[in-house]
């Protein structure tokens, strides 16, 4: 079902504002991800969405139907909390039967569906376990597979993979959203991992202490940061501080023509990969010097120094990061870069092709140094 | 190793002198009666008024301890309000208070001088002196049991599974009955056993609110009391060793059904 959240907020009883004016609109069979920093409002937001939390203020609708005035047993939300939260005291197939027990439905029906959503999340044979018995993994499905049973129209997981170790929390995910696409339920999930919002939700909603800073698709958040936040917390960036000189930005050598007024203090993000190196040359506008090497495994992440002391982090392939060392002088191009007013509004956003940047320069991008 | 030696042969010993030592001799001095004697003294209508009176009283003790004892840890866990900690606080003054004083002040509350007293004996209704009383000072004496096992219990296991039945759509009558009272089963058969134990035994309160009525209200260990006093010792004896076994036999039975428990899930 599609949600949509008008101007809500949500201020605890000790004044502290966990949710400050939120508004979206999430549209039906989508998954969703809230990404922030820790203290963001992301299980607040979704606690209040849930019914487990009362906002203070503004309105929740599950498919245009106004529900904050719902108790959570009326709302139809699959959850699947951070510490899977099963009944200690009953067996994996009595957690995952309670929903269709609490509907009253009929004992064949019950066993069918258990044992049909245990194949699901490939957990055949441990019907008796207790919660106890079973390891992170285990438990974490079995949390799944219980928010499943009642086939709720909206399921909101949080954080469900934080305490799950890399290889599995591959697995899982790939499957959660498997099984999420296969029957289309609509979902949210918290995370504070980038790379897990970016790989397998459909939109991103950023929250900073309790605000949306942006809302889009892991393509739009990515690439086009309304915030340097954004830009930060989603992907890696350069991150500068300086004033208006003559048109231009005021950081000596990266200097990059701006409409901003004179004078006034601007923020220039620029992430590592938009920073190709090319061999040294007297006639490179941008010289620099390479302070250190870092294998990464996929490519090398190379920190510069430029002159006027700017420095600059560059994400280079493996072919050319293998033939730099330290107080190598190279020269670099930007490909794109982004600068933002003091209050963090985009004020331009400048991607400059391949091409463009191949045809100044006259020298053949990504050849070894 | 010595060391460990040494530390357990002193809590044997401790053990002995503490716990066995009483209970033997019991046994012993009762041994030196004969099995006849005891038995003979056992089934006097007067023993047997005072066991089935102090077994009443247990029961509705029990029955009543339970159902306000978990009332009052669930909403000194789950609803605080204010003055909470105070309460909290209050629910130990039975310890404290020594049962004969737990009695004196039943007795100025509801004692036949006093204005309720006076006015529900107007009514024909007797609450000092008679079996009301006694099951109000036996409530006093074992009220901290039950709250004192099952706070901590509450405490620990959290309100996460109660969110999580919420959120699976079960209301707030099936969430307390499915959820919640079996995550504290264990606190609450532990609470019984001490309420049943501190029941069957309690002395100093019944004695002053009880007047001590022979086939009227004289409770097992009134009755044990009187017979010693009265230089009846197979009767003390006889009506001890069955109010120990009893004891003993619910503790067993109670460790059993937590095993059982346990064992469902191990
Ligand atoms: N019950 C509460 N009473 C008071 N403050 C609270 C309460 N619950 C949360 N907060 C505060 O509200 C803010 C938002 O908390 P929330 O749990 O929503 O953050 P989050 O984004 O989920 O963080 P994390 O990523 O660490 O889980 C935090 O500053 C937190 O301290
Ligand atoms: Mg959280």
């Amino acid at each position: 079902m599609s949600i949509e959240v008008r101007k809500l907020s949500k201020v605890f009883a000790d004044g502290h504002r966990a949710v400050q004016d939120v508004s979206f609109e999430l549209l039906e069979g989508e998954m969703t991800a809230f990404l922030g920093p820790s203290g963001g409002g992301k299980t607040t937001m979704l606690r209040m969405i849930a019914g487990l939390e009362t906002p203070s203020s503004g309105e929740i609708y599950l498919s245009g139907r106004r529900v904050d005035h719902l108790p959570p047993q009326e709302r139809q939300i699959g959850f699947v909390f951070q510490n899977y939260a099963l009944f200690k005291h009953m067996n994996v197939f009595e957690n995952i039967a309670f929903g269709l027990r609490v509907q009253r439905r009929n004992s064949a029906y019950i066993r069918e569906r258990v044992t049909e959503l245990l194949r699901r999340v490939d957990l055949k044979g441990l019907e008796q376990r207790l919660p106890d018995q079973l390891s992170g993994g285990q438990r974490q499905r079995v949390a799944l597979a219980r928010a499943l049973a009642t086939e709720p129209r909206l399921l909101l997981l949080d954080e469900p993979f934080a305490a799950i170790d890399a290889q599995l929390r591959k697995e899982l995910r790939a499957w959660v959203r498997n099984l999420q696409k296969e029957m289309g339920i609509t979902s949210i999930f918290v995370t504070h991992d980038q790379q897990e919002a970016l790989e397998i939700a459909d939109r991103i909603v950023v929250f900073k202490q309790g605000q949306v800073e942006q809302l889009g698709t892991p393509q739009e958040v990515y690439n086009s940061p309304q915030t340097p936040f954004v830009a930060g917390f989603v992907g890696e960036i350069n991150r500068y501080q300086t004033g208006v000189k003559n048109g231009f930005t005021d950081l000596g050598v990266l200097k990059f023509p701006i409409k901003h007024q004179e004078g006034r203090k601007v923020i220039v993000v620029i992430r590592p990969e938009d920073v190709s190196l090319v061999p040294w040359s007297a006639q490179e506008d941008i010289q620099a010097m390479v302070l250190q090497t870092t294998f990464l495994g996929e490519f090398f992440k190379v920190d510069l120094e430029l002159a006027d002391l700017i420095r600059i982090t560059a994400h280079v392939p493996k072919s050319q990061g293998i033939g730099l060392h330290p107080k190598d002088r190279v020269a670099l191009q930007i490909k794109a870069y982004r600068t933002f007013d003091s209050s963090g509004q985009l004020e331009t956003a400048v991607e400059l092709t391949r091409k463009a940047v191949q045809g100044e320069s006259m020298f053949p991008v990504g050849e070894a140094v | 190793m010595n060391l460990r030696i040494g530390l357990s042969s002193f809590t044997y010993l401790w053990f002995l002198l503490m716990l066995f030592g009483p209970i033997g001799a019991l046994i012993w001095s009762a041994y030196g009666e004969g099995a006849s004697a005891l038995w003979r003294e056992l089934v006097r209508p007067e023993a047997i008024f005072a066991l089935k009176l102090t077994l009443l009283i247990t029961v509705i003790v029990v029955v009543l301890n339970t159902l306000f004892g978990i009332l009052t840890a669930l909403l000194i866990v789950r609803h605080p309000f204010p003055g909470v900690t105070i309460l909290n606080t209050i629910v130990d003054l039975p310890f404290a208070v020594s049962p004969v004083i737990a009695g004196f002040m039943l007795v100025l509350l509801y004692g036949p001088n006093s204005l309720i007293g006076a006015f529900t004996g107007q009514m024909g209704f007797k609450i000092i002196f008679a079996l009301p009383g006694m099951i109000l000072a036996t409530l006093f004496v074992t009220f901290p049991f039950m709250v004192r096992e099952l706070v901590p219990v509450l405490q620990e296991a959290g309100t996460w599974q109660e969110q999580a039945a919420h959120m699976l759509g079960a209301g707030n009558w099936t969430t307390f009955w499915h959820v919640t009272l079996p995550s504290i089963r264990g606190g609450i058969l532990y609470g019984i056993v001490l309420t049943v134990a501190r029941s069957l035994g309690e002395f100093g309160a019944v004695l002053v609110v009880s007047g001590n009525l022979i086939k009227q209200t004289q409770s097992a260990t009134l009755y044990v009391y009187q017979a010693a006093a009265d230089f009846n010792s197979a009767g003390a004896y006889s009506v001890s060793i069955l109010l120990c076994t009893i004891s003993v036999i619910i503790l067993v039975l109670m460790e059993t059904l937590k095993k059982y428990g346990e064992g469902k899930r191990a």
